[in-house]
């Protein structure tokens, strides 16, 4: 049981009343008691979460006009009912008491903490004046302003609509930090990065994909709901995570791997004639190629790379061909090592080549329900330079750029200089690997703007913050996800702004009235309407359905998946071929490897760990771990060591250790001895050490991830590589 | 169902399902505004686990969500000198905080170790399986707010629930059987 409470009621109970206030108390209760019933009033409201970027759609009691509770929305098809902790949590945000509450001015060093507060206009004047004199320094090229954001709230698309209209191609926003490399990998051989059928799969292979600690609904729901014994679930991680908990196989490959062990597979699939030769003579192209290329990687190799036995591999092999419903879930973030998106490429094949798609169970092109788009006039601008890195990645996504090539090429100015950086919600500091780096680039910078409701670590060491309200003070525009089940959902406040704070669009459209374009245009002419009336512009299609949202914060139409259409010819599979590609002929036309080609890690070298990241429930990113509910379970992370390798360096569990890499990162953290991780792996969450003293929880305590990990990327995607961090690690 | 029929309120729990992300306890605590403020001893819900067990590679879990046991013979009851913990009409354990003289000994007398006193009441509190809820047709916030439903609410005295329908169906057990207290909490094995 509960040691704390037990420990607690033994050292403190004397005997009767020893615990207690006596009258005291009594006199509080029966006011708190008397209070509630004459004038309590409650309200609902449906909206939809921003704590991750799930968006679960919640039921929100509001109660004499402060929010009580976010409640699950029963009906709500993605989230299936469910609200998780970071949800729940996520009510007291409009109340922490250390939020922005009005535009502030630095007036110390950044970082030092000093600020004034400012109005929005002084705020907005105060911007203008730095980037216009910046952009002209830069002879009018306004490249030299750059703009990060993330995922997460439906507003996004509004400070991307000012960057394009104020002219900049200098987009760096959050894939290339998470999925880029599965995508792309994906997107070569089914033309889309497709939804999983979990629900309907009996037989389930994840390797690295946390779904039980990195909570992404329906899918963690769908697995871990159904009855016991109804699925077999092949798990593949260095750590012994909760989802490992909840195995059925718990394998701890060796990082960096997990393409040979996908190779193996295939070479034991279509070695023993297991593979579904009737779906790749319809739908596949490649196979021989593939066939021939998979005969070098045998099982017996793979145990040598994977510290997986052939033995396990072959078995797994031949179950997951043999049941119908099977399917290698392809992950999410996927910023590992290696050869990343090959690698995903290999895991997309295993697949392929059992036809564990389009049928129950197996990988499906999500859908979509369609919104009429959002428009706004373009800006034309003769000065216009490309965006920094676009050679360093043969995959360019233009409106999410390589945040590891492009941070690169702003320190060392090459080919132009980056002299400001506006910065939505990404908490840039401590998200990006090697925060010495992401400093060193902030000391560069003449003008650095953060919209955020909180002082992250990135908005303490901005010039200008801008509070955006929180998620529960605001209305989003609707927003379509694409899912087995589409929806579309929205938001709406709960309450009004507490504070002088604005929503994204306000703030944008407003600081656009500060600057113009080439031809001396306000760029305030570019933005048109409001929150609301691009909602209702975008659900002109679906009478009524403004209505629904209001009411229950989403809505479905009559668009529903049907298994079968892709392998009936109703649909195509888009690629350049029109089928599913196990031979790439694009890849080869880019001088890229057609066939995923495993290549072994380097040797980490004696005495040194891989550093390897994960997600926890309680945490979204650096996001949560200061939310008081969330905190009270984590008020501190610590490194995982694997207890034979602590004993060498003679680490006890609470030891206060130095973590160091090979690029200059080190930390100082508490160490945790657990079974849970391989002895060459070490691992701590995510949130922790925050540079801000804003976020007292978290300030100060443990480590940040982003200042032990050490900044690597791979150029067919250009996914950042975490994984490839190599430290060494002994008593403090 | 009748409303006049005497309600026997229980929870069937399948820890296998349960995998500790803490969804319960947060739901718990914004319902019933319990602010912990960092103090590890409030706390309505828990789950426990004796970590990780075993030997690389070698490792099991497991989790075991647990609460008040609403038992039908609570000790907490007997021992309250002020009958501020009580059995109400539906057979739950409450505490009626105008009452409670902070005693303590309800929370020596808890084998499950589910009482504590309050920082914001000064009072002793617990899980009441959220009675205001019930009230109104409305689950438990721990039971409503589970991504995998690993609790499972209702009347035993209903033969047509679910929780009737999953005791008929499956072995069960409840936790400190010998210590007499018939628990509402009955776990699947």
């Amino acid at each position: 049981m509960t040691v704390t409470r037990r420990k607690f009621i033994a050292g403190s109970l004397a005997g009767v009343g020893a615990l207690g206030a006596g009258s005291a108390g009594l006199r509080y209760v029966s006011q708190a008691m008397a209070q509630p019933t004459r004038t309590e009033q409650t309200r609902y409201v449906n909206s939809s979460c921003n704590i991750c970027v799930s968006a679960c759609v919640f039921r929100g009691q509001v109660v004499n006009g402060v929010i009580k509770r976010l409640e699950p929305e029963p009906d709500f098809p993605k989230s299936r009912g469910m609200m998780c902790a970071r949800g729940n949590a996520g009510a007291a945000t409009p109340y922490d008491p250390n939020r922005v509450k009005s535009p502030m001015i630095r007036t110390g060093k950044r970082g030092e903490g000093k600020w004034r507060k400012a109005s929005w206009d002084e705020a907005y004047r105060y911007i203008a004046e730095k980037t216009n004199r910046v952009v002209a320094e830069e002879g009018g090229h306004r490249s030299c302003i750059a703009f990060a954001s993330t995922k997460g709230t439906f507003q996004e698309h509004y400070f991307h609509q000012f960057r394009e209209v104020f002219g900049s191609p200098n987009a760096v926003r959050h894939p290339t930090l998470c999925l880029s490399a599965v995508i792309r990998g994906f997107q070569s051989v089914f033309g889309t990065y497709p939804a999983v059928d979990v629900r309907n799969s009996h037989y389930l292979i994840l390797a690295g994909a946390n779904l039980a600690e990195g909570i992404i609904p329906p899918a963690t729901i769908d697995l871990f709901k159904r009855p016991i014994g109804s699925r077999k679930l092949i798990y593949l991680d260095p750590r012994f995570t909760k989802t490992a908990a909840l195995a059925d196989k718990w394998l701890p490959i060796k990082p960096g791997s997990d393409m040979a062990f996908a190779l193996a597979m295939m070479n034991v699939i279509i070695g023993e004639g297991l593979h579904d030769q009737d779906f790749i003579d319809k739908h596949c192209v490649g196979f021989a190629e593939l066939a021939e290329h998979v005969r070098q990687y045998t099982p017996e190799w793979a145990e040598r790379e994977t510290d997986i036995s052939a033995g396990d591999i072959r078995q797994i092999a031949r179950e997951f061909a043999t049941t119908p419903s099977a399917v290698f879930y392809h992950g999410r973030r996927t910023t590992w090592q290696g050869d990343e998106v090959q690698t995903r490429r290999a895991i997309a094949m295993v697949n392929a080549i059992v036809g564990a798609f389009d049928r129950p169970g197996g990988l499906i092109p999500a859908l979509e329900i369609p919104l009429a788009p959002y428009f706004y006039e373009p800006a034309w601008y003769t000065k216009f330079r490309p965006r920094l890195e676009q050679g360093d990645v043969t995959f360019m996504s233009p409106g999410d750029g390589a945040w590891i090539p492009w941070r690169d090429r702003a320190l060392r100015s090459d080919p132009y200089a980056i002299r400001g950086l506006f910065i939505y919600k990404q908490n840039v500091l401590e998200m990006l690997p090697d925060r010495n780096k992401t400093l060193e680039l902030f000391a560069k910078l003449d003008i650095i703007v953060c919209v955020d409701p909180f002082m992250s670590g990135t908005a303490w060491y901005s010039d200008v913050v801008l509070p955006e309200s929180t998620y529960l003070e605001r209305l989003d525009p609707a927003v379509a996800l694409d899912e087995i089940e589409p929806v579309v959902i929205f938001r709406q406040p709960l309450i009004k702004p507490l504070y002088d704070t604005k929503p994204c669009f306000e703030i944008v459209s407003e600081l656009a009235a500060y600057f113009k374009d080439e031809d001396g245009a306000p760029l305030s002419d570019y933005f048109e309407g409001s929150v609301e009336s691009h909602t209702k512009a975008a659900l002109a299609d679906h009478p009524g359905s403004l209505d629904k949202l209001r009411e229950k914060g989403f809505f479905s139409t009559d668009l529903k998946l049907k298994f079968g259409e892709y392998r009936s010819g109703k649909k195509t599979v888009r690629t350049k071929t029109g089928k599913v590609e196990l031979y790439s002929e694009d890849f080869a036309r880019r001088g890229l490897e057609p066939l995923p080609v495993y290549r072994r890690p380097a040797d980490i070298g004696e005495g040194k760990f891989r550093f390897v990241v994960g997600r926890h429930a309680i945490h979204t990113h650096s996001s949560t771990a200061a939310f008081p509910d969330l905190n009270w379970h984590m008020k501190e992370n610590a490194v995982w060591i694997n207890p034979v390798s602590a004993r060498k360096l003679g680490i006890k569990t609470g030891d206060t250790v130095l973590m160091k890499n090979r690029t200059g990162g080190e930390v100082k953290i508490k160490a945790l001895l657990t079974e849970g991780i391989r002895p060459d792996c070490l691992y701590y969450a995510n949130g922790f050490d925050s540079l801000s003293p804003d976020k007292p929880l978290v300030y100060g305590k443990g480590a940040s991830q982003a200042a032990i990990l050490e900044s690597h990327f791979e150029s067919i995607s250009g996914s950042a590589l975490l994984h490839e961090t190599i430290v060494e690690i002994r008593r403090a | 169902m009748t409303e006049n029929r005497k309600k026997r309120w229980v929870m069937v729990i399948d820890s296998r399902k349960c995998f500790d992300c803490k969804a319960c306890d947060v739901a718990c605590k914004r319902e019933n505004g319990i602010e912990a403020k960092g103090n590890r001893d409030v706390y309505r819900n828990w789950i426990t686990s004796r970590g990780i067990e075993g030997t690389f590679p070698n490792l099991k879990q497991r989790f075991e969500p647990s609460q008040c046991q609403q038992c039908a013979n609570p000790p907490c009851v007997r021992v309250c000198p002020t009958r501020a913990s009580h059995l109400d009409r539906d057979g739950l354990v409450q505490i009626d905080g105008r009452r409670c003289i902070v005693c303590g000994v309800c929370i020596l007398s808890c084998p499950y170790d589910a009482r504590f006193k309050s920082p914001q009441t000064k009072v002793i509190d617990k899980c009441t399986f959220c009675n205001h809820r019930i009230a109104v047709g409305k689950q438990p916030a721990c039971v409503d707010t589970c991504p995998t439903k690993v609790r499972v609410f209702g009347d035993l005295n209903d033969p047509e629930s679910e929780v009737s329908r999953l005791l008929a169906r499956h072995h069960y057990f409840v936790l400190k059987p010998k210590s007499g207290t018939q628990p509402s909490l009955f776990y699947l094995s």
